[in-house]
């Protein structure tokens, strides 16, 4: 029954729901942030996430700790829980938790093209990928040379074959065509996810709206401000929009005939929380960029799910915010170790 | 369509057509004097409908409870992973749902208490009340049952991320068998008034 979903959310997703809880316990807060910027090295990093929920998960490093492998152990931890919750979900928490991966593939995709585009071996590509977002037929990508051929040799087999259905128009795959199959996947499947919520209804629906709303109207502002100074038109560009967002339909018609930031600044400004957004951002190199405001937006909406028992917008949350951590981390380790501490500061503390 | 959605569905198309085509058929033969529901009542002994609302007081009330355990121990289990400290301590909201049981095995020695000899073959009153007694109490406890499931779930939760939290949210779940509480006295009350 929807609306009822106390009754039997429990059956088949009691045990994932209080796990999922109980991790987001161990989410890093603003104090364990602030001691994490007053390290001098890597290693005071290391020894001071020994004291959080991360325990010991630097230890087997051998050779000096780098950026980049304490990103790729980060990303390690998550996929560990990820694949936890994803092996022991029941359907339909089990698409669900595969519509989130589904984002991680398409950037994997459009990555694995792109290298191949500029000769890359398959080799140095392959670790750049997003763990999340692995598929079996990752390493084929690179032999194909169209869209099509793309499609019927590798994509078919892939949960991502529904979300092809716009990109076949494209005969080659050049820098331009590659960013515009990029956006049509990724609108494709944030529809379907969309839809896929509203079908279930209750809790679920209720929360994950919001979530996937902003990301759709995200997606829309991101795109208009970067296809300003490039030769996409305005009609390609309205294709390109999300159609699940708030922006639908008169906010999008309205971006696509903006032509610089200030008529953009000009819709948000018709949209009470996009408008909150915008007026946090400077242009100066001191203050918060547009896209830190907008994850600053998402991470507070994913918070708010927590508030709410019995629904799967828990588990997107969670996954999202780690994310956020984990960018967090990365960008506090990096000001560490390039010893530019001006802007260490500028994370954005979750809880 | 899934198979349980065509299981029920069909069933239940046969359940109506079943009865439309009786009922047809009783209008078309000028049998409608058949169905007559006062005669039914009236020539059938009371403890036809004593029986059920016994049955139902003692079975539904534990269906009610398992509802309500199964709810908060799923609950417990997970969050008990990552804050082992409050595996004992929600114990209390599953003994809270297993008491609402008890309150279904406290409406039945009443009834067993009845015999041909009190109630008397043709006091109909009385046979009703019984019914009655065991409906009241039926929809009570169950629905206590759910409720203490699911706030011991919220409970569970929440002290596995705030310990105060705990006896706060306990509180409400002591309201809440109080409610079922009120549902036994009312049909307590009924039974010996037959």
């Amino acid at each position: 029954m929807p609306g009822y979903s106390e009754f039997y959310f429990n059956v088949d997703h009691g045990y994932l729901e209080g796990l999922v809880r109980g991790f987001k316990a161990g989410i890093l807060t603003s104090a364990d942030y602030v001691n994490l910027a007053q390290c001098e090295t890597l290693e005071d990093l290391k020894l001071h996430l020994q004291t959080t929920d991360y325990g010991n998960f630097l230890a087997n490093e051998t050779g000096p700790l780098t950026v980049s492998t304490i990103d790729e152990k980060l990303k390690t931890k998550l996929l560990t829980e990820f694949h936890y919750f994803r092996n022991h979900a029941f359907e339909p928490l089990a698409t669900f938790l595969n519509f989130v991966t589904y984002s991680y593939m398409i950037d994997n995709v459009i990555l694995l093209i792109t290298g191949t585009l500029h000769q890359r071996p398959i080799a140095e590509l392959a670790p750049k990928c997003h763990p999340l977002g692995s598929f079996e037929q990752m390493e084929a990508v690179s032999i194909a040379s169209n869209p099509t051929e793309l499609f019927n040799a590798i994509l078919v087999d892939t949960p991502l074959a529904a979300f092809f259905q716009d990109c076949l128009s494209e005969n080659d795959l050049d820098e331009m065509n590659i960013e515009i199959m990029r956006n049509k996947l990724y609108k494709s499947y944030l529809e379907a996810f969309y839809k896929f919520c509203e079908k279930q209804g209750g809790t679920t629906a209720e929360i994950m709206r919001p979530i996937l709303e902003f990301e759709a109207d995200r997606r829309a502002f991101i795109i208009t401000i970067n296809s300003f100074g490039t030769e996409l038109s305005k009609d390609d560009r309205e294709k390109l929009y999300p159609t699940c967002g708030k922006l639908y339909p008169e906010g999008l018609h309205l971006l696509a005939n903006a032509d610089d930031y200030e008529q953009v600044k000009r819709v948000a400004e018709y949209y009470a929380d996009y408008k909150a957004v915008f007026e946090g951002v400077g242009s100066g190199t001191g203050e918060k960029t547009l896209e830190d405001a907008f994850f600053e937006h998402e991470v507070k909406l994913n918070v708010l799910a927590f508030n709410n028992q019995f629904h799967f917008g828990v588990f997107y949350a969670y996954v999202k915010l780690k994310e956020q951590e984990c960018r967090n981390i990365v960008w506090i380790a990096e000001c560490i170790s390039q010893r530019h501490r001006t802007k260490i500061n500028n994370y954005i503390p979750i809880f | 369509m899934t198979g349980l959605a065509l299981l029920y569905s069909g069933l239940g198309l046969a359940f109506w057509t079943t009865l439309l085509g009786v009922g047809i058929c009783y209008t078309i033969f000028d049998l409608g004097f058949r169905f007559d529901v006062a005669w039914f009542l009236t020539e059938t002994s009371p403890y036809h409908v004593v029986q059920p609302g016994h049955w139902l007081a003692i079975s539904l009330s534990v269906v009610g409870a398992a509802w309500g355990i199964y709810i908060t121990g799923s609950s417990i289990i997970g969050g008990g992973v990552k804050a082992p400290r409050i595996k004992t301590k929600n114990l209390v909201s599953i003994i809270f749902c297993e008491a609402v049981a008890i309150y279904g095995i406290i409406m039945a020695i009443p009834f067993n208490g009845v015999t041909p000899e009190e109630i008397g073959a043709r006091n109909y009153h009385a046979g009703f009340s019984m019914f009655g007694a065991g409906l009241t109490v039926v929809y009570a406890i169950s629905s206590v049952g759910v409720c203490v499931g699911i706030v011991g779930s919220g409970a569970a939760l929440a002290d596995a991320q705030n310990a105060s939290l705990f006896v706060k949210i306990l509180i409400v779940e002591i309201f809440g068998s109080a409610i079922g509480l009120f549902g036994v006295i009312v049909a307590i009350l009924q039974v010996p008034a037959s």
